[in-house]
C-alpha cells in the first residue's frame, strides 16, 4: 500500500513510511520514530482478511502533502471508478 | 439511469462528510453551511443524486478554543428503499492538529470496551473511545421537508460563497475549486512539516493539552427517552424512532466512513450490535444480549466472534483499507418493535 494511513499502527509498516515517497517522506523519520515508540508496546497487527490491497501510482512531481492526499483519497476514488463520474478529492474538500 | 456499485455509493456518502471541514464560522450559520454543502452533494453527485434524503444532521463538534470542527456525522435515507439508512462519519479533519493528536494518535493507551463480556474482554484505543463518545453525544434534528432542504441548499450555497469571500477566499465556488483544493493541501503540508520539524513526544502533547480521561461508561451512555424540547435527538434515539416507524419491513442501517471515519464506522457497528434491541423495558438498546449470528450481517464477516474482534482491531488501527469501510446492520427483529 502506498497509502500511509493504512500502515497504522503496525510498527514494521510504520517504519517503512519515511522511505515510501523517497526524499519527500524522509523528513518524517523522527516523527514516525515517536509514533512507533508510543504504540510499539501494543503490538497492533493489521486485520487483513477480506481486505483488498492495491498500490496507487506515485508521482515525483507531487509534493508530500499532495501525494499523501492522493494516496489516501484520490487513489480510492480512481480505484472505484468514481473519477469517471467527475468525482475527485476536490469534490469533497469544499 | 446509471447503476452504481455499493462501494461507489458508500465512498461518495463517506466523502461528503468532509464538506465544510475548513469552515470557521460558528453556530447556526455554520450548521447551514455544512448542511448546504452536503445537500449540494446529494443533489449533484451522480452516484447519489436523487437517491438519498438527509434525515439527521449533519452534526458537528468543535473542541473548546478550536476554530474548526473535528467530528461530523449525518444520516441519509434511501428514497428507493425507505427502510435503508446510511450513517456517514467523517474522518480526521486534516487541518486540525488536535484531531490528529487525540483523534488518531492516542493509541498507546486503551479503554475497556463496555459491550464486551466477562468471558471475552476487549479494549479500544483512546482515540477510538474519544471519537465514539463524541459521536454518541452529538444531537441534531430532522430537516423539515425535502422542499425546504432544497431551498436551504441554494441559500446555504450562497452563504458558503459569501463566507469564503468574507474570509478572504475566492467568491466563485466552482471556478475556484482547484485553487482552493491546492490551498487546502498546502495547509495540510505545512501542518505536517511543522509537526516533523518540532517532533514532540505525543504523551507530552497530550499532557500539555490536559487530555481528559475517558471512562468506559462514556461509550455506553444512557439513551434519551425522546428528542429534547429543542427537537434534537442523538443518533441512537433517532434510530430507535426509525425502527418503531419501520412497520413490517426490517430497518437496515449501513455505517460508512473514510479513514478515521471508517474505523469509527466499524466500532459504531459494534455499538449497534451491543444495543441492538430497539426497545425494551428500560428503553436501553442494550438490554438484551447480542445474538449476532441472527442480528447482524456484515459483508465478509459472519458472526459474533469475528465481528467484534474485527471491530476492535480496526478501531485500534484507526485506518481501514479500502478507506470507505461500510458496515451493514440488518436486524429482522427491528420490524414493528415498540418500546414497552
Amino acid at each position: 500500500m502506498n497509502d500511509i494511513v493504512t500502515r497504522a499502527w503496525q510498527v514494521d509498516e510504520l517504519r517503512e513510511i519515511p522511505a515510501l515517497y523517497g526524499t519527500r517522506s524522509a523528513p518524517f523519520k523522527g516523527l514516525v520514530g515517536l509514533i512507533v515508540a508510543d504504540v510499539e508496546k501494543r503490538d497492533y497487527r493489521q486485520a487483513k482478511q477480506d481486505v483488498p490491497g492495491f498500490k496507487g501510482g506515485l508521482a515525483d512531481t507531487r509534493t508530500f502533502p499532495a501525494e499523501f492526499v492522493h494516496q489516501h483519497l484520490q487513489s480510492y476514488i480512481d480505484r472505484t471508478g468514481l473519477d469517471k463520474e467527475g468525482i475527485s478529492a476536490e469534490t469533497f474538500f469544499l | 439511469m446509471a447503476k452504481f456499485t455499493e462501494d461507489q455509493v458508500m465512498l461518495t456518502l463517506a466523502g461528503l462528510t468532509y464538506r465544510g471541514f475548513q469552515d470557521v464560522l460558528g453556530g447556526s450559520l455554520h450548521e447551514e453551511i455544512v448542511s448546504g454543502a452536503v445537500f449540494d452533494g446529494l443533489q449533484t453527485l451522480a452516484p447519489v443524486k436523487d437517491e438519498w434524503d438527509l434525515i439527521w444532521g449533519p452534526a458537528t463538534d468543535r473542541d473548546r478554543g478550536l476554530a474548526i470542527d473535528t467530528n461530523m456525522m449525518y444520516v441519509a435515507r434511501s428514497l428507493s428503499a425507505p427502510n435503508r439508512l446510511v450513517v456517514a462519519i467523517r474522518g480526521t479533519n486534516p487541518l486540525s492538529l488536535p484531531d490528529w493528536v487525540f483523534g488518531d494518535f492516542w493509541v498507546g493507551e486503551t479503554v475497556a470496551w463496555p459491550y464486551a463480556t466477562a468471558a471475552e474482554s476487549a479494549v479500544v484505543s483512546k482515540s477510538t473511545a474519544l471519537g465514539l463518545a463524541a459521536l454518541q453525544s452529538m444531537r441534531s434534528r430532522k430537516p423539515a421537508t425535502s422542499t425546504i432542504a432544497q431551498v436551504s441548499a441554494r441559500v446555504t450555497r450562497a452563504l458558503t460563497t459569501l463566507g469564503r469571500a468574507a474570509r478572504g477566499g475566492p467568491a466563485d465556488l466552482l471556478a475556484a475549486t482547484p485553487a482552493r483544493f491546492e490551498a487546502q493541501v498546502k495547509r495540510i503540508g505545512e501542518l505536517w512539516q511543522d509537526a516533523a520539524a518540532n517532533a514532540t513526544p505525543f504523551e507530552a502533547r497530550r499532557q500539555a493539552a490536559d487530555a481528559r480521561p475517558i471512562a468506559p461508561a462514556a461509550l455506553r451512555p444512557k439513551l434519551a427517552a425522546d428528542a429534547g424540547s429543542d427537537d434534537r435527538s442523538d443518533l441512537l434515539t433517532l434510530l430507535r424512532a426509525e425502527a418503531k416507524e419501520s412497520g413490517a419491513t426490517a430497518l437496515e442501517v449501513v455505517v460508512t466512513g473514510h479513514s478515521k471515519g471508517g474505523a469509527l464506522a466499524a466500532s459504531g457497528r459494534a455499538v449497534a450490535q451491543g444495543r441492538a434491541r430497539f426497545g425494551g423495558s428500560a428503553g436501553d438498546l442494550g438490554s438484551e444480549p447480542a445474538r449476532n449470528g441472527r442480528m447482524l450481517r456484515v459483508r465478509g464477516a459472519d458472526a459474533r466472534q469475528r465481528g467484534l474482534r474485527a471491530a476492535h482491531r480496526t478501531s485500534s488501527r484507526q485506518a481501514l483499507s479500502p478507506p470507505a469501510q461500510h458496515e451493514r446492520h440488518r436486524d429482522p427483529r427491528l420490524a414493528g418493535r415498540r418500546a414497552s
